[in-house]
């Protein structure tokens, strides 16, 4: 297993799509907390069009990761740049108007309806005191479109079911309009017929607004099927990264989660799954 | 107990440490007497003899009961409703009984001879029940019980000193009493006392054991034969028992009955018998400590200064510390459950809102001031030609009432939109009670000060309130149950230090008293005129950061997400907060409620957006205190009472109310 593990480097770092375009650059980041590393020397690029994936055992550093690239918080060592310029260079505004983050715990009750939620995502447009523009209403009117949430959109935020929740969120995202989505565990708590309704709109909305995206996930399987890339963590260091279609291979997936796999495949598609104890 | 608390204390050691203070300060308190009346010559001596005997002494005796008895009744609570915050007083078993006795000294003077042990059981049974009443309807959730503890509190405070402003020659003694003063002329009392704590023992002794059990929580209790209710009911019973025996004898002493089984546990008593004995010893030489120092340093008033707010002085910054040390014992009992209902939005209904909201303020307003009575006692509306005789001195009140009852209504909108807890407001979470702080250091330091810099003071007092409890409320698990107890801690260490600087005699006390009190009575036109600008400037101000209250609440990743910048959102509003209680205060006092009620029915009327929920504050919150001004002037003819402390007597059941319901919707 070791053997593996220090055997299986980071074999590419060349994106499907063209890499010299990354909006992001992450290099050398790491995080420390007194004397706890969480983050050890990662290098990440977040290209256009290209769904990221972030997989990875519990408490490998995902959200750490996440956090990081959302800029809340703070590197100890290591650089952010994007669009070619350090983090530090943008103002918070200007910075949400380009990265968008959905936490992993999203408020269950907020009390809003789901448009006074959705139009939250135009504040680093319209700011504390500017006017609510035609521009906010038609992107705030476009976001609910394209999640399917315009018909639910006088419904309170706290009466709709857990996928309805999550797609409001990702609406509000949407009407951000940044060109970074960062998207922490979006559908840990959805059933599979949701999980799926997400990463298709994911998929398509990175394809449609040419948005690069990072998402945080626990499923190997709908990674595998709905990222382009995947950067695995594992310990708070790439344990491995590649594109997608490579991923469902035990050589691949037993060093990152220490557990011995088994992959079927179904027609096209290669499905990974534990090995049963025998 | 949080694993990392262990044995911080050995409590052999603490309990040394404390009584080595205990001997100095006795030393030097009894060294002369002891002197002169060893060899009792003279009168003089021989009258230094008798005050030894029967004033020091039984002083110190009884202190050592108190204290006793106290930590003893609070350490049993606090078993029985796995609750490490519930004490005497945090359950409002002192405020009870000492309301009862004030009551009893006006209706039934009588009675006190008779039985003044039982009208402090009867009256400190009754707030009990009703706060365990209050806090069964929420499943006796902690933070549901301190704070229906606190209310009640709060309230019989009030009670009792709208009493003493009624019937004020009958109750000048019970008022120093109530602060808790263990003066004694004899040793009568303290045998006394002594005898029904004793009697207290027996049953005490039978329940030890089932109690203990219980230290492996209810339903092994109950697992292994414990019937856990009925043992509950008994060890309530007697807990509130022994608090009246106190309270009876000597008055409210705050937070001895809170701060001895902390430190108890905070020596590592994990076991009940082991808490009950350590918090027995450290109760009653913490009282016996404080009780000799206010001797030693109160010089020859110090036999007046009421020891009881001065362990309020003491114990207050205490439970701040624990409360950002302490962990629970269960921590899954303090999650936060504090989520208020949130009416589904009716849109539709908002124009009937906004009218039925202005009409009402204006109603209130315009009508209200109208309202009098003759000198006979009979109602009536004033009439045109006597605006301009009557006008002058009703409508300062009104309109600094109206202004006043805006900005704290505007305050707490804005602290329980941001915060999140649906309990935060200006008073409650000890904004008011820092004003009132800063204005006391800066008399206590210069005497005579300036208007300006009173304000300032204020200001600068009531932002680092709010500072120092949102730390302290944001350093651990269950935030608003810390924001609250802070807040509390806060407003009970503010009371009882201007209770000592009152005692201690200096004309600038009475200033303080009166706003405390919250006179809107004694408002000239200047003040209320300001208050009522500073309302709309800062509503107006408020409305410029309505974007950040509508993203704040969504927690601070989304917002800071969005591209707020979180620390500067926060410190503009929070200072906006501070500013607004500052004016607020001193025109109605610090325990109007007005801030906490006013949000609540801008939400119960279904008013959601941040914009409109700020004016429908506002509104709101002028109409209810121009409602109680009205009342406080007109209910208790020729006498007017405190506009702050009617107040607080209004709306203290309604959020008793809101407490009980809150969670069944």
């Amino acid at each position: 297993m070791n053997e593996i593990q220090t055997g299986a480097p980071a074999s590419t770092s060349d994106t499907p799509e063209k890499a010299d375009g990354a909006a992001v650059e992450i290099k050398a980041a790491s995080v420390s907390i007194g004397d706890v590393n969480l983050l050890n020397n990662i290098d990440i690029r977040l290209a256009p069009l290209c769904v990221t994936g972030l997989i990875g055992p519990n408490g490998a550093g995902k959200s750490t990761l996440a956090k990081v690239v959302a800029r809340q918080l703070s590197l100890s060592s290591g650089e952010c740049r994007l669009d070619e310029k350090p983090y530090d260079a943008f103002g918070a505004r200007d910075f949400a108007r380009r990265i968008a983050y959905l936490p992993q715990s999203i408020p269950v009750a907020t009390g809003l309806t789901v448009h006074e939620l959705v139009r939250t995502g135009r504040y680093p447009w319209h700011g504390a005191l500017g006017q609510f523009s035609a521009d906010d209403r038609a992107a705030v009117d476009e976001a609910l479109a394209i999640t399917g949430m315009d018909k639910l959109a006088d419904r309170s935020t706290d009466t709709l079911s857990g996928g309805e929740r999550q797609r409001c969120w990702i609406a509000m995202l949407l009407a951000q309009q940044a060109s970074v989505l960062i998207l922490d565990e979006p559908i840990s708590a959805l059933d599979i017929r949701f999980q799926i309704e997400t990463m298709n709109l994911v998929r398509s909305i990175s394809r449609m607004r040419a948005v690069s995206i990072l998402i945080i996930l626990h499923d190997i399987n709908l990674a595998a099927r709905y990222c382009d890339e995947i950067v695995a963590l594992k310990e708070g260091r790439i344990a491995w990264r590649g594109p997608a279609a490579s991923l469902i291979d035990p050589a691949v997936l037993e060093p990152i989660y220490d557990v011995r796999m088994t992959v079927h495949t179904a027609g096209v598609v290669k499905l990974a799954f534990p090995k049963l104890a025998d | 107990m949080g694993q990392s608390l262990k044995r911080t204390l050995d409590p052999g050691l603490l309990s040394g440490a404390l009584s080595a203070a205990a001997v100095i300060f006795g030393a030097i308190l009894l060294r002369e007497p002891l002197q002169t009346s060893l060899a009792a010559d003279s009168v003089e001596e021989q009258f230094e003899r008798l005050i030894l005997l029967h004033a020091t002494l039984p002083r110190i005796t009884m202190a050592i009961l108190c204290g006793a008895g106290l930590a003893l009744s609070g350490t049993i609570l606090q078993q029985v409703l796995r609750n490490p915050l519930v004490a005497p007083d945090t359950v409002a078993v002192n405020a009870g009984a000492r309301l009862a006795l004030a009551l009893a000294a006006v209706l039934a003077p009588g009675l006190l001879g008779f039985g003044r042990d039982l009208v402090a059981i009867a009256g400190a049974a009754v707030s009990t029940l009703l706060v365990l009443a209050i806090a069964g309807s929420r499943r006796y959730s902690p933070l549901s019980m301190i704070l229906a503890g606190l209310v009640v509190s709060l309230y019989c405070g009030a009670a009792s000193t709208v009493l003493v402003l009624l019937k004020d020659r009958y109750l000048v003694g019970l008022f120093i009493w109530g602060s808790g003063s263990l003066s004694q002329q004899s040793w009568e009392p303290a045998i006394q006392l002594a005898l029904r704590l004793l009697a207290c023992g027996l049953p005490l002794a039978m329940l030890m054991r089932p109690l203990s059990v219980m230290d492996a929580g209810e339903e092994a209790a109950r697992a292994v034969g414990v019937p856990v209710e009925r043992v509950r009911i008994f060890a309530v019973g007697l807990a509130v028992l022994m608090a009246a025996f106190v309270t009876s004898a000597v008055g409210v002493i705050g937070f001895i009955g809170l701060a001895a089984p902390a430190l108890a546990t905070l020596c590592g008593a994990e076991r009940f018998v082991a808490r009950c004995f350590w918090s027995t010893i450290f109760g009653a030489l913490l009282l016996v400590v404080t009780d000799l120092a206010v001797q030693v340093t109160g010089g020859d008033g110090g036999a007046f200064i009421p020891t009881g707010a001065v362990t309020a002085v003491i114990g207050s910054p205490l439970l701040l510390v624990f409360l950002s040390r302490l962990r629970s014992r269960e921590p899954q009992l303090l999650a936060v459950d504090a989520s208020m209902p949130v009416r589904t939005p009716h849109p539709a209904r908002n124009a009937p809102v906004w009218a039925f909201l202005a009409a009402g303020a204006l109603l209130c307003l315009c009508f209200l001031p109208l309202i009098g009575r003759a000198p006979d006692g009979s109602w009536f509306i004033l009439p045109a030609n006597m605006f301009g005789e009557i006008m002058p001195w009703r409508l300062p009140r009104t309109l600094g009432a109206a202004g006043a009852g805006g900005l704290l209504a505007i305050g707490g909108y804005i602290l329980q939109r941001v915060t999140q807890n649906p309990m935060a407001s200006p008073e409650i979470i000890g904004v008011s009670a820092g004003a009132i702080m800063g204005a006391a250091i800066v008399l206590a330091l210069g005497g005579a000060a300036s208007e300006i810099s009173l304000g300032l003071a204020a200001a600068a007092g009531s932002f680092a309130a709010l500072v120092f409890v949102l730390n302290i409320a944001f350093r651990g698990p269950a935030a608003p149950e810390r924001m609250l107890l802070a807040g509390v801690a806060l407003t009970a260490l503010v009371d009882a230090a201007v209770g000592v600087f009152s005692a201690s005699g200096s004309p600038s006390a009475v200033l303080l008293l009166a706003w405390m009190a919250g006179s809107a009575g004694g408002v000239d036109m200047t003040m209320a005129a300001s208050a009522c600008a500073a309302a709309l400037i800062f509503l107006c101000v408020a409305l410029l950061g309505s974007r950040w209250l509508a993203v704040l609440p969504l927690g601070t990743p989304v917002a800071a997400g969005v591209g707020v910048r979180v620390p500067l959102a926060l410190s503009s509003l929070f200072a906006l907060v501070a500013v607004m209680t500052a004016i607020a205060t001193p025109v109605i006092g610090p325990l109007t409620f007005v801030g906490l009620m006013a949000p609540h029915m801008v939400r119960l009327l279904g008013v959601r957006s941040a914009p409109a929920g700020l004016v429908a504050s506002a509104l709101t919150g002028a109409a209810l205190m121009t409602i109680a001004d009205s009342l406080a002037r007109t209910i208790a003819f020729p006498l007017q009472l405190p506009t702050g402390v009617l107040a607080s007597l209004i709306s203290g059941p309604v959020l008793l109310l809101l407490i009980a319901k809150g969670r069944k919707q």
